[in-house]
């Protein structure tokens, strides 16, 4: 269009109802989804802890075992779900986060309180040191417990019986590091690198629930979202996991450029 | 205590109905549906503390069955929790703003249910 005075006026206009019908078909089809797989899992791992919990009758040794083992399936099959959901959420770019600022202590204490019963099953020992004072950052609360949960997770399953687990917090510079310490056989080379891909498993302990190989993956997303980085360091003994967060407002940890937030050598980056 | 558990799921219904009579202090009765729940509160011959109600049920979700409930002269204050299969956040953002007490996500652990129950109901009467 043009104008007087040689002004001209481009102007471009798109349709975007059809993608916006794509949008909520998809949302209606990941509700569904969640709704439907997760409906008969309620059903058998309701069913499968009242038998195990006596309520019907004592079972026997075997049987329990046996209840036991279907349970501890059913309820892998509905992490696995919500995994599937969290990814497709990621790459969609369709996950919310609410950010505001809270002190993550809190949000450690509780993704260390969460573990407490698997650490006690597996006999081995959590210990989490977040420190006296308040550590504040600007993050989802919710999504950072589910970090930390995940990588404290990993550790106690990978843990020998006896063995501790770790958790620490440090606070230096604009920058918070949670580090996640356990003294299980370690991180092969050849798993390292794949550590935050799909599905990438270590050879998981006798007797021990196996994870859906998504934490890592959905950890590395959700502290993206927060301008942090997750990696792996290699230590030589036992593992070492740490994410680092900016202290900052939203909008400085969006801006900051992910190579000034470099860790030091020695890791192994998630990317 | 009274609890009314509404759900259209029979399984669930069988499940939560003796995860919570794990406690004897617990009085339970079973809705199939959002009209059965009404019928029987419209009854008047028993009135919950507390009403647990399934969110995606057919032809009552447990947002209409709440609105319902506000409307009824002596339910309007009654403690409500929506259960869920849906872990979606925003749902359940959105089932709170609907004016729910609170959300109970499933699966949930039938050994703990009636304290998790009891739990919430205390945190609403405050």
């Amino acid at each position: 269009m043009d104008l007087p005075d040689g002004i001209h006026i481009v102007a471009a206009f798109r349709d975007v109802t059809e993608r916006e019908q794509a949008e909520e078909l998809r949302e209606q089809f990941l509700s569904t989804v969640s709704h439907e797989l997760r409906t008969p899992l309620t059903s058998i791992v309701g069913a499968l802890g009242l038998l195990r919990g006596g309520v019907v009758a004592d079972l026997p040794v075997d049987a329990k075992r046996l209840v036991e083992i279907a349970e501890s399936n059913a309820t892998r099959l509905i992490r696995l779900v919500n995994d599937l959901l969290d990814i497709e959420k990621l790459e969609a770019g369709a996950m919310t986060f609410d950010f505001k600022p809270f002190d993550i202590r809190a949000a450690l204490s509780e993704a260390a309180h969460s573990m407490r019963g698997l650490a006690e099953a597996r006999r081995v020992v959590l210990s989490a040191d977040p420190g006296d004072m308040p550590v504040l950052v600007r993050g989802d609360s919710e999504r950072l417990v589910q970090v930390a949960s995940n990588l404290l997770s990993n550790a106690v399953r990978f843990s020998p019986e006896g063995g501790v687990v770790t958790l620490s917090l440090e606070a230096v510079s604009g920058r918070v590091t949670v580090s996640v310490r356990d003294n299980g056989p370690g991180i092969d080379p050849d798993l390292g690198r794949r550590l935050f891909t799909r599905f990438a498993q270590g050879r998981q302990p006798a007797g021990v629930s196996a994870g859906t190989g998504l934490g890592l993956i959905i950890s590395r997303e959700i502290v993206r979202a927060h301008g942090g980085r997750i990696w792996h360091a290699a230590t030589g003994k036992g593992a070492l996991f740490c994410f680092e967060l900016p202290v900052p407002s939203a909008a400085d940890a969006r801006e900051t450029d992910a190579t000034s937030l470099a860790p030091p050598a020695m890791r192994a980056e998630a990317e | 205590m009274k609890i009314l558990y509404v759900d259209d799921e029979a399984d669930i219904r069988i499940i939560v109905g003796m995860a919570l009579r794990l406690d004897p202090g617990l009085d339970v009765k079973m809705a199939e549906s959002g009209p059965d729940a009404l019928r029987l509160l419209d009854a008047g011959a028993w009135t919950p503390d507390l009403a647990l109600i399934d969110m995606m049920m057919p032809e009552m979700s447990g947002g209409e069955v709440l609105a319902a409930l506000r409307h009824r002269a002596g339910l309007e204050r009654l403690p409500v929790v929506f259960v869920t299969a849906s872990a979606r956040r925003d749902d359940i953002r959105a089932w709170l703003d609907l004016g729910a007490n609170g959300v109970l996500t499933k699966p949930f652990d039938p050994m703990t249910l009636a304290s998790v129950v009891r739990a919430r109901f205390a945190e609403i009467a405050g």
